[in-house]
């Protein structure tokens, strides 16, 4: 999947991180460095801060997420971002999309998935 | 225009509706061309599109058309407004580009171009487009996050939480660097011979000189100019960005003129070398560098100021929940 990820248009990478985003903070808020780290585990949506920064900011301004400064249990305070009420609806929104287009490709491409 | 007519006017409609959306374009095309607009194909395109988008709710009778066309006015009047919308979307004069793979900028500066590319944290490359001119120039948001100085989200907007008396404190520095400037100037006049070194070569001989006169005023004129336009942003109430972004340019260039009367002044005393340069500029670019983390930094603590102060028995909670 990592080599097939490389070679997609960055615009489509772009889409799918942001969406990823938006489902990891679904889960809860979380700071930027924790954001990166965590989609550092799944290798095709490894990004790094100089992309992931610049996806938050954009992401802010269009009111789909909200930051915040909180106090950490160690270090300095943190800013922490979770989704807005309008984040929330967009992003079941593009779930659904994604679910749809994806049963799509994987029927196109001929390996259907069969796990979730 | 057999293939135009069909698509505009498909989807049911009457004869005479059909013809008068046809009559309606040609007319608008006329004038459109008339008027000198160079995408009114597009124009036309998008038109037709409305126009059948609201037909389609309707019988399609001639009627409708007639309603229709007649909510967009006289064509001619509709291709004057598109000609004028046109115009208005291409910006202010000049250009910007790349030439041979280097960057160009030539149109009407502005400090939010200026400040944007001396301070844009989120943008990780070190050399950015000049705001004005040809090639690079030094992006030290970048250099501040590279340096762990800074975190690239530490401010939603750059400065925009910085207090406003903060923000207009900061054209206290490159005041200071001008007032240094004419006190050393004023001081040095007398003992300053008719013509003075005005260039140096690599090894630090003077190798051009220049009037007295001449020279200082150029100088004058290289610290005042700098000082004058962010008192002018300022006054302008422009935002904290461009405010602080203009009074860091100012500063640093200020700081590079009064290195270059001190360079002057060092070598008439007899000095030889080119050091005095060398750390004016270090301090030029250091200078605004540190101005800008500071306020930067200042920023962040209002913003934390804002969100801890506040709320923050219930932030901990939910921060300790995560």
């Amino acid at each position: 999947m990592t080599s097939s990820s490389e070679t997609l248009p960055s615009q489509f990478r772009k889409g799918v991180v942001e969406l990823a985003i938006l489902a990891l903070l679904h889960d809860g808020e979380a700071y930027g460095a924790e954001i990166i780290d965590r989609l550092g585990n799944y290798p095709g949506l490894a990004i790094s801060a100089g992309t992931a920064y610049p996806l938050l900011s954009r992401l802010k301004k269009s009111g789909l997420i909200a930051s915040v400064w909180r106090e950490s249990p160690v270090g300095p305070p943190r800013k922490y971002y979770r989704l807005s009420d309008e984040g929330e609806e967009a992003f079941g929104g593009m779930a659904r999309t994604w679910n749809r287009m994806k049963d799509a490709m994987d029927s196109l491409l001929g390996r259907r998935v069969t796990h979730d | 225009m057999t293939d135009g007519q069909s698509s505009a006017t498909g989807g049911g409609l009457a004869p005479e509706a059909a013809a008068a959306i046809d009559d309606y374009f040609a007319r608008f095309q006329v004038e459109a061309l008339a008027a000198g607009p160079d995408e009114w194909e597009n124009a036309v395109a998008d038109l037709k599109d409305h126009v059948r988008d609201r037909l389609a709710e309707t019988a399609g009778t001639s009627e409708d058309a007639e309603r229709v066309l007649s909510e967009l006015g006289p064509p001619e009047a509709l291709a004057a407004a598109y000609a004028e919308g046109l115009r208005s979307q291409e910006g202010p004069p000049g250009v910007s580009g790349r030439c041979l793979g280097v960057p160009y900028d030539m149109r009407t500066p502005s400090s939010e171009r200026f400040a944007s590319r001396w301070w844009n944290p989120l943008d990780r490359r070190i050399l950015v487009p000049k705001a004005l001119g040809v090639g690079w120039t030094v992006n030290l948001g970048a250099l501040a996050v590279l340096t762990h100085l800074v975190l690239p989200d530490d401010e939603d907007v750059p400065f925009g939480a910085v207090p406003p008396r903060i923000v207009a404190a900061t054209l206290v520095f490159p005041l200071v660097a001008f007032v240094a400037f004419t006190a050393l100037a004023a001081e040095s006049w007398s003992h300053l011979p008719a013509q003075v070194p005005t260039h140096w070569g690599i090894s630090g001989e003077a190798d051009g000189r220049g009037s007295r006169l001449s020279t200082l005023l150029f100088l004058s004129v290289m610290t005042a100019v700098p000082v004058a336009l962010p008192a002018w942003v300022h006054l302008r109430r422009r935002p904290s960005l461009n405010r602080t972004g203009v009074s860091a340019m100012s500063l640093s260039l200020t700081t590079l003129a009064l290195a270059v009367l001190v360079q002057t002044l060092f070598t008439l005393g007899g000095g030889v070398g080119l050091w005095p340069m060398w750390l004016g500029v270090v301090c030029s670019v250091g200078s605004s560098f540190v101005l800008l983390v500071c306020v930067s930094r200042i920023g962040r603590a209002a913003e934390q100021h804002r969100d801890l102060s506040g709320a923050s028995t219930k932030g901990c909670a939910r921060c300790m929940r995560t």
